[in-house]
């Protein structure tokens, strides 16, 4: 692995863990937006039923968060099995906040957390609104690229025809 | 290969600065946002602060108490007081007190105050007549909130002799110092998790202080490490070992016990031990096994059924 594919690792997985962090945060500070709300999005806030959080929110701020940080990153249009990972990574990372918080708030057995954490609906909903977002983001980069260099140029990274060295007659 | 105009590379750079200062935007409010909803799980439980249920002036307040333990080795304590409106608006009444014990890690505040709202939640109780007044004491039962101390009973150490501190520095203090009725009749402790244990410790080992005990989610077997794995400690503050040893003399007194525990809680088949040696003995024993495991939700949710248990059997208020 090259020093730039181990750096290109790592921000990754800082930036799955934070990215989940600000959204988390984003959804609780939009608790109060009313619409059908999606159980346990809030599981510390369980215990004073404040849990729920509408399903817009959970589905619009995680799209719209890693959205901007696939737009960020360097070479920022992730292939889809790139994206597939970094959604399986998000899903990782929200079961594992999930389960912690359940346990904290339920003092439950850890295997209890987990399997209440395994069987509640906003891990896969961020998980899968990341992906969303990640993709758009892609999708919005390809787009941009194509209208930026319009018809006549070719989009980078397609060969160009090489220029002529000198004409030759005429 | 080609290469973009300048306007067009200016625009793209333009385009980036903006969304790596939207980016910025997003990520200092979105953890500024999570670490309010971490800190208000620390400080509130999921609770939220507590709002007040009724006009101020049948509002109760809180005050400290502070005070000097010997058996803390001299070390100055602060217990939290919750003084009903009567206790200020008739001076000349007395008043029945409970004390309540936080479990481990816990203090009386986050417990209590922040978590369970004892203040709004006893104010509303005794406007409705649902609960007599009276003097709520929440002492700290360790040295700072993570710190396990030794859940209440006496330690090896000299200085953490936390029984002695909860059963006689503290007790004297309250009825020094505050309008009590200082009799047993009208003294109850209860508390949750390893407050329950201390709180049936206190009325199985001292059934001449207190007539009304109460035991929320307790596991009533003490921490070995917490006494130093001393064996004869360990028996001595384990209500599971000295229950049916002890009941008799509760009996006795005419004691009245309530023990609750989720239906999902570990602990709860020591409840039912518990309560079955005190049940054997005679001594008036409640017990209760309800959902829920050994959670907030449930402490909370059985708040005002203890303390109107409390009020039931303890002697009222009086001139």
């Amino acid at each position: 692995m090259t020093p730039r594919r181990a750096l290109a690792v790592l921000a990754e997985l800082v930036a799955i863990p934070l990215g989940l962090a600000v959204s988390l945060g984003l959804m609780d500070a939009l608790r109060h937006v009313p619409g059908p709300q999606l159980a346990l999005a809030l599981p510390l806030r369980e215990t004073g039923h404040a849990d729920g959080v509408s399903a817009l929110v959970v589905a619009a701020v995680p799209a719209a968060v890693f959205a901007l940080g696939a737009a960020l990153a360097p070479g920022h249009r992730p292939s889809p099995p790139a994206a597939l990972l970094r959604a399986l990574g998000v899903l990782a990372w929200a079961l594992a906040l999930q389960a912690i918080s359940l346990q904290l708030v339920r003092q439950a057995a850890f295997g209890f957390a987990w399997r209440a954490a395994a069987t509640s609906a906003p891990p896969y909903a961020c998980a899968l609104a990341a992906l969303g977002g990640t993709a758009l983001a892609a999708l919005a980069a390809s787009s941009d690229r194509w209208r930026r260099h319009g018809t006549e140029e070719p989009p980078v990274g397609r060969a160009a025809a090489p220029a002529p060295l000198a004409k030759i007659g005429s | 290969m080609s290469t973009l105009p300048s306007a067009s590379l200016h625009g793209l750079r333009w385009q980036r600065a903006a969304l790596a200062a939207l980016a910025l935007f997003v990520t200092a409010a979105g953890l500024a946002a999570f670490a309010r909803y971490v800190h208000d799980y620390i400080l509130y439980r999921g609770f939220g602060p507590p709002v007040a249920s009724v006009r101020p002036a049948i509002q109760g307040h809180l005050e400290t108490l502070a005070f000097g333990s010997v058996a803390l080795g001299g070390r100055t304590e602060r217990a939290l007081v919750y003084l009903p409106a009567a206790y200020r608006m008739d001076t000349s009444r007395r008043f029945p007190v409970v004390y309540l014990l936080h479990g481990t890690p816990g203090d009386p505040r986050t417990a209590f105050v922040n978590s369970l709202h004892i203040a709004p939640r006893l104010d509303l109780l005794i406007a409705r007549g649902l609960v007599r007044p009276l003097i709520v004491v929440m002492p700290p039962g360790s040295p700072s909130t993570y710190d396990r101390a030794t859940e209440w009973a006496d330690g090896r150490a000299p200085d953490a002799h936390w029984f002695r501190y909860l059963t006689h520095d503290l007790l004297h203090a309250v009825d020094g110092r505050l309008r009590t009725i200082r009799s047993p009749a009208a003294r109850g402790i209860g508390g949750y998790s390893s407050g329950a244990d201390a709180a049936l410790n206190a009325i199985l080992l001292r059934p001449h202080l207190y007539s009304v005990a109460e035991g929320w989610s307790g596991d009533y077997r003490q921490t070995p490490a917490t006494v130093g794995r001393d064996p004869a400690l360990v028996r001595r503050f384990s209500a599971l070992y000295t229950a049916p040893r002890r009941a008799a003399e509760l009996a006795a007194t005419g004691a009245h016990v309530y023990l609750y525990s989720g239906r999902r809680d570990r602990v709860l088949s020591n409840t039912l031990v518990v309560a079955g040696d005190l049940q054997v003995a005679q001594v008036h024993t409640l017990v209760d096994v309800t959902g829920g495991g050994h959670a907030w939700a449930l402490w909370s949710d059985r708040l005002d059924g203890a303390l109107r248990y409390f009020s039931d059997h303890l002697e009222a208020a009086r001139a």
